[in-house]
């Protein structure tokens, strides 16, 4: 058995992120990696918690570092990027703010002990292993397949949480382990833009207007497809190209509106794997299968 | 250079602009000069620019003591007393003050300097490349490649081991065998008695504010990139050109991602201030002061490459606070297609098909909008110089918070470690002016640590000519000696043995003969051993420009016991096979015929009796400086440190000018663990200083009221009690300084709590729980009346420019936003409660100035901007089609004020209840006018005295005058003293040979054949024609003759004449050149 990790797979995995999670699970079981979900985890506040109450947005992540601190292992791998963005920022609030970590141990009842390093799953990807043990699994080269690399906000930035592990500002890991799985990587400059995050529910226009943009960028560069690391850059890209009401201003549609459909990373390497994983292909909301399809690769 | 000499000798770390002003400076007053860069050519960054504000112009020679110059890499080179060590790095310093032994490491350079000749024979079969310095990977250059720089110092080529693959291509190719791969770095140790640091700055690495995205967008550059574009001297040739458009020029360049460029020329370019600088987050809060108008002169150059250029400048403030900035900035602005907008781009995007760059930046309606740009060029911010955090800890100088040198406030060039002077953009990021000012500034206060160095006898000086037993060969029949340099096979192509043989032919020629390699010591023996043996009285030398060796082949004449001026020289590499080696000419009739002219003129030359060599005026060692302020005061102890004696005149009856109102500074003037020094305690030092100095004749309540004689001397008239007195004296330091302007609007003198900043800093001085003793009466009267800022008040507001920086006083008075800052924050220190309002049209808290202003942002200090009708559109709703609108309003509310005005960014009124409203009104000149006129010197528009030239000379006013303080414009003490220091220096430089030796090629006068027509008065360019109405003869004045020989031209009766360019001579070389 390879390296184990804590693992954290945050509420998404299991709902709208299903195929982050089906995906996660096999590449990992493939690579030989040994993911331990920690026990009793809760949710990470992520979307809602901040603008409730600051104390609980840092209080809802710690409790989890408190629950990883119990598996015993030093790297917890967060799939998801807000998930990840929220436990890194509660591991520097652990760690730097004496006040705070009084109170969290007070409350959570434990001793910090700051050896739980929260990690993004990509990071564990791209910087744990070789290119070699990547390329070594892939068995369906997914050839003509040009897509652009989506990190979204969260994933490495600010870099005081993240720790630099990839440039904040023109990430490159992503492109990298596209081209791993012998996809093409186009270079395009939306790469760390924001998809709008939670406002998609109550500002629903701004969401829609900031994933044009996107797609837009992404088409204009070359590409078919993006891919992303981060179930709510997921869930805006892939819902709001198809879903664009609620807008208080109405908005026209474009003519020749033509969808670009968004991957999970760990569902490209799936598929470069050759992963029985086709199935959850059909829940993305831009339906993939054409452009897979017309590539030969599903 | 003598062992002895250690201890007089200085160290300068960094050979930019800065290390070589101070290092010329020091050198002519004799001191050794170690002139140490890290980079394997020394001129810094100055190198880069071939434009510089406002004039367009480089001239940077002028900044050199002596005059006329070359430029200062080359008289570097050739002075004797400085040493270059290029390519080296200052490790380790051990020893004391006055006596420091410093460990140099020279870098292997790969190719000794020795050897090389500069052919680029390796740099042709070097397989490899490397980025250029300062233009990247846009024009790489080889792995083996010729320094930076037209005519880089030295001019050795140099390897980067980075790239090199010692594939020793460049051995084998290399002619003179100069190449070694395995050179080793070199240690030397050297002995000197002070240090100065001059290394300058780093250029902001703008990859740290990735979302600009520069090394990843294609056409976004650094103001550096783009400062080379628009240079004769870079890759493009000045022209504009999209790097990822593969202009022709950038010859190699290969788009990093491939793509899809389409080749058009840029027609939109935008520039970003403040990258790297007033940037907390990247660990620069500092700001940079030089960036705002280096980005508008490149918007200017840019323009005048492309009059149809779009240029948008996004910025924060615009601090045009120099001398002259404030108009230079405006002409710019109005230039038809620039557009400057107060706002800074949120995000920077690249389109990848067509590789435009997408900035996102607020619009005029407030709302982010996207434009898209051609080039887009950041305003790279002045981060401190590499390598000199490590040895600033080995050397216990102490760094501030952004890396740069910590000085003294009232010693500028001062250093936490005694021994050790800072000057330049280490002490503080600055322009050039600045730089060159504050360098000798630093070489005077080195000078007067070490104490005088030995002194120099004019006529054994290196530089100067040096008397020697020479032979009188007026009676000789000519016996002219040709000497055809092959230049280690360079030449072989003018066929140097048609040359020799023709020339043999020539009638006077006693011996022509070949040299293989003229400028080495074998080949300058021969030459003299030539001269001996076949007694030759006239010489010429044909090889390279009578630029290089000069000094080597003058020692030859000499040596062989000939006036120097009997030896001709000429150029047959640049002259002959440079130019012509590619397009067919015949090169060896050319050369014949260049030789053949040197020959008929040296043939023909007499007239070297007409004066005898050496001729010398005395200079009078004495200086009068008018004016007894901190610019006053502190260039007279700096010339009496230096061993001349000084008349300070001063107008009033007490000595200290505006420094006696100076009550508190804005941020800590010295280092840490040293005492603070109260402003009022270090006046009272320095003016008892002057008062004890016995080198120092004070003149209280006294004037200048007539300046004759001729530089170095002058004899000056000081009217005192009603005597008048005149001094005979060799320079005059202007330091008349300023005064405050008073405001004439927003109620002042009518209303009892409109007040002034100084009198708020009076107050403040009074009441503050530090009571200071106010120095002067007017100061005791005003402190006790009017409104005490801090009792009963709630609101204080205060207005900045008022009455600056527009019509009737155009010019930025630099100090007074600072002034608000200082004293907004003493307020707040002294009652926390206290609302203070700063009306401000833009912040200039330039240089580490930034810190308080952030201090006093998060001090709870509210700043509301107002803007003038028609200023340049800013992204306000406000500023709307007609701009601002207009000046805050203010009104009398009985007891108390209202002020209201309109805020640009909501477009909304904000209304205020002041309790006590400041004004910061600014400085004017004083009682210039007719200073000006006795001088015979010009002031400039806004009035204060016009430099000889703003960039590089900027404390001369004319041959032996110079000037400091407010009289040359508004600035900080700091500013002021190290100017002063500086006006000082270059006195001093400008009496450092003690007497003025005639050039070589002087001209001389025939009295019998002068009509006194004047002609050569007006032609003079040094002023060195006098009439003499007397004689009436147009005499020659040998202290100013540069030996130009433009009055022997222009001369109608030929009683002019040029020593060793005499018309006979002319006449048969012209005549010989036509056969």
């Amino acid at each position: 058995m390879g390296k184990q990790y804590a693992f954290y797979p945050g509420c998404t995995l299991h709902t709208t992120g299903v195929e982050f999670g089906v995906s996660t699970e096999l590449v990992c079981q493939a690579l030989g990696l040994e993911m331990v979900e920690i026990p009793d985890w809760n949710c990470c506040g992520a979307s809602s918690a901040h603008s409730m109450d600051h104390t609980l947005f840092l209080a809802l992540p710690a409790r989890n570092l408190a629950k990883a601190q119990q598996v015993g292992l030093d790297d917890l791998a967060i799939p998801c990027a807000a998930c990840y963005s929220r436990l890194a920022a509660a591991d520097v609030a652990l760690r730097e703010d004496g006040a705070f970590r009084a109170q969290m141990e007070d409350v959570l009842g434990f001793g910090y002990e700051g050896r739980v390093r929260p990690r993004s799953l990509l990071d564990v990807f791209a910087n744990d292993l070789t290119k070699q043990v990547l390329r070594a699994e892939v068995v369906n080269p997914l050839k003509g397949l040009k897509a652009v690399s989506y990190y979204g906000c969260l994933l490495i930035r600010p870099p005081k949480y993240t720790g630099r592990w990839d440039d904040p500002e023109h990430p490159q890991s992503m492109d990298a382990m596209v081209e791993l799985m012998g996809g093409e990587a186009v270079p395009w400059s939306y790469g760390v833009d924001c998809c709008g995050g939670s406002l998609t529910l109550n500002r629903s226009d701004v969401v829609v207007h900031l994933v044009d943009k996107l797609v837009e960028g992404a088409r204009e560069a070359g590409a078919e497809a993006m891919v992303t690391a981060c179930p709510m850059c997921m869930a805006n890209v892939d819902g709001r190209q198809k879903y664009r009401g609620g807008s208080p201003i109405p908005r026209k549609p474009k003519p020749q509106y033509e969808t670009m459909p968004i991957f999970y990373f760990t569902e490209l390497m799936a598929l470069a794997y050759g992963l029985p994983f086709q199935k959850v292909l059909g829940k993305h909301l831009v339906d993939p299968r054409p452009l897979l399809g017309r590539l030969g690769l599903a | 250079m003598a062992a002895n000499d250690d201890h007089k000798a200085v160290l300068i770390v960094g050979a930019g602009i800065a290390g070589m002003a101070a290092g010329m400076h020091l050198a002519e007053l004799g001191y050794p000069v170690y002139l140490v860069d890290s980079a394997p050519a020394i001129g810094g960054s100055m190198h880069l620019l071939d434009h510089t504000f406002p004039t367009n112009s480089c001239g940077i020679c002028l900044m050199l003591p002596q005059q006329p110059a070359f430029c200062p890499t080359l008289e570097c080179e050739r002075h004797d007393k400085i040493r270059l060590l290029p390519y080296a790095e200052l490790t380790h310093v051990t020893g004391g003050p006055g006596a420091f032994r410093a460990l140099v490491r020279h870098k292997a350079r790969y190719v000794d300097p020795e050897r090389c000749n500069g052919c680029g024979e390796c740099g042709a079969v070097c397989p490899e490349a490397r980025p250029h310095d300062y233009e990247g990977w846009v024009s790489p250059v080889k792995a083996i490649y010729r320094p930076t720089g037209l005519r880089a110092v030295p001019d050795t080529w140099v390897i980067d081991m980075e790239y090199c693959t010692r594939c020793g291509k460049c051995v084998e190719a290399c002619p003179t065998a100069a190449i070694d791969l395995d050179m080793q770095p070199r240690e030397e140790t050297l002995g000197a008695g002070a240090v100065l640091l001059t290394p300058g700055f780093a250029p902001f690495d703008a990859r740290i504010k990735g979302e600009y995205g520069y090394r990843v967008y294609d056409n976004v550059l650094s103001a550096l990139e783009f400062e080379r574009m628009v240079s004769l001297a870079g890759s493009s040739v000045a022209r504009l050109a999209r790097p990822s458009d593969g202009h022709p020029r950038f010859a190699g360049y290969r788009h990093p991602r491939g793509g899809a460029p389409t080749a058009k020329p840029p027609k939109r370019v935008a520039f970003v201030h403040c990258v790297g600088s007033r940037d907390n987050l990247c660990g620069a809060g500092h700001c940079s002061s030089a960036c705002c108008m280096y980005t508008a002169k490149q918007v200017a150059l840019a323009k005048k490459l492309d009059p149809e250029l779009d240029v948008t400048v996004f910025y924060m403030d615009l601090r045009a606070f120099g001398k002259d900035s404030e108009a230079y900035i405006e002409g710019v602005q109005a230039l038809p297609g620039v557009t400057y907008r107060r706002a800074m781009p949120s995000s920077v995007h690249q389109r990848q098909q067509t590789r435009e760059v997408v900035v996102t930046v607020a619009g005029e309606d407030g709302k982010l909008r996207e434009e898209v740009f051609d080039l887009l060029v950041l305003a790279v911010g002045f981060a401190p110089p590499v390598g000199m955090q490590a040895l600033a800890r080995d050397m216990h100088v102490e760094l501030n918070a952004y890396g740069f040198a910590v000085s003294d406030g009232y010693h500028p060039a001062r250093t936490s470690q005694p021994g050790v002077f800072v000057a330049g953009a280490f002490r503080e990021p600055k322009d050039i002016p600045e730089t060159v000012a504050e360098a000798a500034g630093a070489a005077a206060e080195v000078a007067g640590f070490l104490g005088a160095a030995s002194r120099q006898d004019p006529l054994q000086s290196g530089t100067r000519n040096t008397q020697h037993a020479l032979r009188d060969v007026r009676d000789e029949e000519p016996r002219v000696g040709v000497f055809v340099c092959e230049c280690n096979g360079e030449l072989a192509r003018v066929g140097v043995s048609d040359v020799i043989a023709w020339t043999k032919g020539l009638p006077g020629v006693a011996l022509a003969q070949a040299v293989p390699v003229g400028c080495s010591a074998d080949g300058r023996a021969a030459i003299q051993a030539a001269i001996e043996q076949e007694k030759l009285n006239r010489v010429v030398v044909a090889g390279c420009s009578q630029r290089l060796y000069g000094k080597e082949f003058e020692g030859v004449m000499r040596e062989a016991g000939l006036d120097p001026r009997l030896l001709a020289r000429v150029n047959l590499r640049e002259q002959v096979v440079y130019p012509h080696s590619k397009n067919g000419s015949d090169l060896t009739s050319k050369a014949r015929s260049l030789v053949g002219m040197a020959v008929a003129g040296l043939k023909t030359m007499s007239g070297l009796d007409a004066l005898p060599l050496g001729t010398c005026q005395a200079l009078t060692r004495r200086a009068v400086v008018t004016g007894g302020g901190a610019a006053g005061m502190s260039a007279a102890l700096q010339l009496a440190s230096l061993g001349i004696p000084v008349d300070l005149v001063e107008r009033g009856a007490e000595l200290g000018g505006q420094w006696r109102h100076i009550y508190y500074q804005a941020a800590s003037h010295t280092w840490q663990g040293a005492a603070p020094v109260h402003p009022q305690g270090a006046l009272a030092e320095l003016v008892d200083r002057v008062r004890k100095d016995d080198r120092i004749r004070l003149h209280l309540g006294a004037e200048l009221k007539e300046l004759l004689g001729t530089p170095g001397n002058y004899r000056s008239v000081i009217a005192e009690d009603g005597r008048e007195e005149t001094v005979e004296h060799g320079v005059l330091v202007v330091a008349t300084g300023g005064k405050p302007a008073i405001p004439t609007e927003y109620l002042y003198g009518q209303h009892p709590r409109v007040v002034t900043q100084r009198k708020l800093e009076q107050r403040l001085a009074a009441s503050g729980q530090r009571t200071t003793r106010l120095r002067s009466e007017g100061d005791r009267q005003a402190a006790s009346d009017g409104v005490d800022p801090i009792e009963n008040v709630q609101t204080v507001v205060m207005i900045q420019c008022v009455g600056s920086r527009e019509p009737g006083r155009p010019y930025c008075s630099r100090v007074c936003c600072t002034q608000a800052v200082k004293n907004a924050l003493k307020l707040k220190e002294l009652k926390p409660a206290l609302n203070v309002y700063v009306l401000y049209r833009e912040v200039r808290t330039y240089g580490f100035r930034e810190a308080i202003y952030q201090a006093a942002r998060d001090a709870g200090v509210v700043f509301l901007r107002y803007e003038l009708p028609g200023s340049p559109a800013s992204l306000t709703r406000a500023s709307l089609g007609t701009g601002g609108a207009g000046k805050p309003q203010v009104t009398a509310q009985g007891d108390r004020l209202r002020v209201s005005l309109t805020e640009p960014v909501t477009g909304q009124t904000v209304e205020l209840n002041a309790d006590l409203l400041v004004l910061s009104a600014g400085i004017e000149a004083e009682g210039v006018a007719d200073l000006a006129e006795r001088l015979r010197v010009k002031l400039n528009a806004d009035g204060f005295f016009q430099e000889e030239h703003p960039k590089m000379k900027p404390l001369d006013l004319g041959r032996g005058l110079f000037v400091a303080g407010l009289a040359h414009s508004p600035r900080f003490l700091e500013e002021t003293i190290a100017q002063a220091q500086g006006a000082a220096m270059r006195a001093a430089a400008f009496l450092a040979p003690e007497a003025v030796v005639d050039r070589p090629t002087a001209v001389w006068v025939n009295d019998r054949l002068c009509s006194f027509c004047g002609l050569c008065v007006q032609a003079c360019p040094f002023q060195g024609r006098v009439m003499n109405y007397d004689r009436r003869v147009a005499e020659v004045d040998y202290s100013l003759c540069q030996g130009c020989g433009v009055c022997a031209v222009v001369c109608p009766n030929k009683a002019t004449k040029q020593k060793a360019f005499e018309h006979k001579q002319l006449m048969a070389a012209v005549d010989m050149g036509l056969v």
